[in-house]
């Protein structure tokens, strides 16, 4: 997986981004019994649309939490999930809080319906923080873990 | 192939069974817990039936000796390769040379080892189990030994990610189908056999008492200790045919619960069986350990396997277009 986002043509974000289309996009959601949709757009936006609870958009996409944060680098969700900070068989997360991490240290899950799919670092560093809360969904990309890189 | 580096004894090539050999003595075999072999193959893309390693004595490693991809599912043994932690019920691939360690499990009794292509030996009467009674299938029908190399068949490169993934273990998945109990004694749902009528009141106290999990347990079966129950007046049955599941009332007053090397016959009186789809979790109980039995019917019975089912083919739906999907996000 790569990090950067390639665009596509920048016209569909403007339709998608006309009320009337994000409402017809929200019932159809709530017609097929999905909760919600992420699409990105050309602009870096990540538009979240909720079915049944308004519509939202928000610049999540490129506004990562970790830029208030000093140097802390993000780890990211390599995929759309369910947010698992302890792995259902056991009873600790795989890293605490201030502790070190390595590369590719899985340091917690994403759970995507019956399957789990890790997160991991990719520097070495200390783990700083987590930003999601347990159980919440978070999208691709993503930030979940604040790591402070190794000096 | 693959190379065993350490092993303790009884650690063996298992499928899914030995089935319809039955009426020449031949006992099924099998996982102890067919539902984390199953699981396992799914993980590497492999058909359900392939055969793993059971690994229920520790530590135990292995070498690759080439690239593959392996899923270890199960009892959690802080699985790691070349030294990195995996999380348990999970799926990797790996590289010619790096070698996977097992521990000790603190919860569950036995852990699955599957591998993308499955176990390559020959199989005996349609299955690739190990017998150790019959000392045929597996590996030359024993256990593993160090030093033992085992091929592993060949198989499509299948699109895990470098760091793995898993499934939610059945415990969590399934747990609103499967009673727990307060203190960890694990409750084993089982319905009234044949004999059930001969203990009277008796039989009441199998299911209201605590079974530890005897020494004298294995594969075969499990002897349970606790306040024993005899029959009013002793019985003789002819010998009659006895399945996985069953539990048999020996003079002791002490039940044996049939596991997957179960006897082909036996005399003892049945006091019940227990349900197909609770056996699995009676596998990865482990000596010492405490049972109760619940006694259950046959809608709860099916109710539950439906359950299992429908959870086996939401991952058999996933894995693929998790897959795809991680394809197609390393594209862009």
């Amino acid at each position: 997986m790569t990090k950067g986002r390639k665009r596509k043509s920048g016209s569909i974000a403007e339709q998608i981004l006309d009320p009337a289309t994000l409402g017809k996009i929200a019932l159809w959601l709530e017609d097929a019994g999905v909760d919600s949709i992420e699409i990105e757009t050309e602009g870096g936006r990540l538009v979240r649309i909720v079915a049944g609870a308004g519509i939202s958009s928000d610049g999540a996409g490129d506004a990562d939490v970790s830029v208030s944060r000093n140097s802390a680098k993000p780890a990211k969700a390599p995929i759309a999930g369910h947010f698992l900070p302890v792995h259902p068989a056991r009873d600790a997360a795989e890293a605490t809080i201030g502790t070190a991490v390595f590369p590719e240290q899985i340091i917690g899950f994403l759970r995507v319906g019956p399957l789990i799919m890790p997160i991991d670092t990719e520097e070495a560093g200390t783990l700083d923080g987590c930003v999601v809360e347990p159980g919440s969904l978070v999208g691709y990309g993503d930030t979940v873990f604040l790591i402070e890189p190794a000096q | 192939m693959i190379e065993i580096l350490q092993t303790g004894p009884l650690n063996t090539v298992q499928d899914l069974g030995r089935f319809g050999f039955r009426n020449a003595g031949v006992t099924s075999s099998g996982a102890m817990d067919w539902l984390a072999l199953t699981i396992g193959n799914l993980l590497v893309g492999n058909g359900e039936g392939e055969a793993a390693l059971e690994v229920q004595t520790f530590p135990f490693r292995l070498r690759f000796e080439r690239g593959t991809t392996v899923a270890i599912t199960g009892a959690d043994c802080d699985a790691r390769l070349d030294g990195r932690r995996l999380p348990p019920w999970w799926s990797v691939p790996v590289s010619t040379g790096q070698v996977l360690e097992l521990d000790a499990p603190r919860r569950s009794a036995r852990a699955y080892l599957t591998f993308a292509g499955g176990i390559d030996i020959e199989p005996v009467m349609g299955s690739r189990s190990t017998s150790l009674r019959g000392g045929f299938g597996g590996l030359d029908g024993r256990f593993l030994a160090a030093n033992d190399r085992l091929g592993i068949g060949s198989a499509y490169a299948c699109a895990v990610p470098p760091g793995g993934f898993g499934v939610m273990p059945p415990e969590a998945a399934l747990a609103e189908h499967f009673p727990a109990s307060q203190d960890g004694t694990l409750l084993v749902r089982a319905i009234p056999a044949g004999e059930y009528a001969l203990f009277g009141a008796e039989a009441e106290r199998f299911w209201t008492q605590t079974w530890k999990i005897s020494s004298q347990s294995d594969r075969t079966g499990y002897r349970l200790a606790g306040e024993p129950i005899r029959l009013a007046s002793p019985v003789e049955l002819r010998s009659h045919g006895v399945v996985p599941g069953v539990v048999q009332m020996p003079p002791s007053g002490e039940p044996i619960v049939q596991m997957s090397d179960a006897n082909t016959a036996g005399g003892y009186p049945k006091m019940a069986g227990v349900i197909d789809i609770d056996l699995w979790r009676l596998g990865q109980a482990r000596i010492g350990s405490r049972i109760q039995f619940v006694q259950s019917s046959v809608t709860e019975a099916l109710a539950a396997e439906r359950a299992v089912q429908a959870y086996l083919e939401d991952i058999r739906r996933t894995v693929p277009m998790l897959a795809h999907a991680l394809a197609a996000m390393s594209r862009r």
